[in-house]
């Protein structure tokens, strides 16, 4: 009986996350998620845009502050856009911009600066 | 033109012996250098590792789903009351209230980040084993570079433990820390054992303490 509740539980899971993201990719379909959904789809955003970027700089050899400024642009204020102008998510109703743009920030951060300098010394050697 | 040379089919050693020639270029022989996957690997099967057991000896427990509840209730309880417009005649007791239930969500993170206790004492133990026998024994000395020059006391987080005067080299402890940054959060989080967001801050309940001690002492 609990590797089933268990199992059920995993299965729900599952279903809410894709559903999370079916919801979360509908254009203008903010008012649809509440303050911990939209804090998750920041966060994920975040994670994949700094990995992306992190290993494409780092493959074609992009040296110096740039890349910093690079993920500035697009993993901090990247999610911001798609929130605001996507899914039309006024912010004051999620926590406050300072919420939206530090979420999931310093992991994010450590992904992407692992990622640049993995794909880098990878093809640096 | 660097390449490894296994695109025209020779092997490195043929390649080398040859001089360099390789489809009738002259390439300059280098090798991928997956040193830092391989640290990123190891982070990621100790940090799924810690996750199982975390969730064979916590995660599961009744008692630590109730307390997760709890805190997930008590936080939108909270935001709730922080939003509510009341009169001024209402507002003393809405304060009670919001003090009540700030005390409540206090408690229940406590029994969250209590429950953990023991397992996080196990795993810092293994975790500062582990740092010790790789950087000793298995990743010596230079592994990567950084694609920038450190400034500050950044420079010195990533040229830890190194013998080197080359700023932009990178060892094993930089790698380790970065992958531990990057990888425990999302492992956590992708498998739903992250902790509930709560909305206690330790920053404003101290902000708070600091007042309140002000406001006597003025």
């Amino acid at each position: 009986m609990d590797s089933r509740k268990q199992r059920s539980k995993s299965g729900e899971a599952e279903t809410a996350s894709r559903a999370l993201w079916a919801r979360a990719t509908k254009y203008r379909n903010g008012k649809d998620l509440d303050t911990d959904d939209v804090l998750d789809v920041t966060h994920w955003m975040r994670q994949v845009t700094g990995l992306i970027l992190g290993l494409v700089l780092g493959f074609t050899r992009t040296q110096g502050m740039i890349g910093f400024v690079a993920y500035g642009l697009c993993a901090v204020l990247l999610p911001l856009a798609y929130l605001k102008h996507v899914l039309d998510i006024n912010d004051e109703e999620h926590g406050g911009a300072y919420q939206l743009m530090t979420e999931g920030l310093m992991p994010s951060l450590a992904l992407y600066v692992l990622a640049w300098t993995s794909a880098y010394s990878a093809v640096s050697a | 033109v660097k390449a490894t040379g296994r695109k025209c089919g020779k092997t490195k050693e043929a390649v080398a012996a040859g001089g360099g020639e390789c489809c009738g270029r002259t390439v300059e022989m280098t090798e991928l250098n997956v040193a830092p996957l391989g640290v990123v690997a190891i982070v990621m099967i100790m940090t799924l590792a810690v996750e199982g057991i975390s969730y064979a000896a916590v995660y599961r427990e009744e008692s630590y789903q109730r307390n997760v509840a709890r805190v997930k209730e008590l936080t939108a309880k909270v935001r709730k009351e922080k939003e509510a417009i009341v009169s001024i005649d209402k507002r003393k007791t809405h304060e009670k209230k919001l003090a009540r239930l700030e005390e409540d969500l206090k408690v229940a993170n406590a029994a969250v980040s209590g429950a953990k206790f023991r397992i996080n004492i196990m795993v810092s133990l293994s975790y500062m084993v582990a740092y010790y026998y790789l950087n000793n024994f298995l990743y010596r000395g230079v592994i990567g570079r950084v694609p920038f020059v450190p400034m500050g006391p950044v420079r010195g987080f990533v040229g830890r433990g190194l013998k080197t005067d080359d700023a932009r080299a990178v060892g094993f402890a930089f790698i380790y820390a970065l992958s531990s940054m990057a990888l425990k959060v999302n492992v956590q989080k992708a498998l739903g054992f992250a902790p509930p967001r709560s909305g206690f801050s330790a920053w404003e309940e101290s902000k708070k303490r600091s007042e309140q001690y002000a406001e006597k002492f003025a």
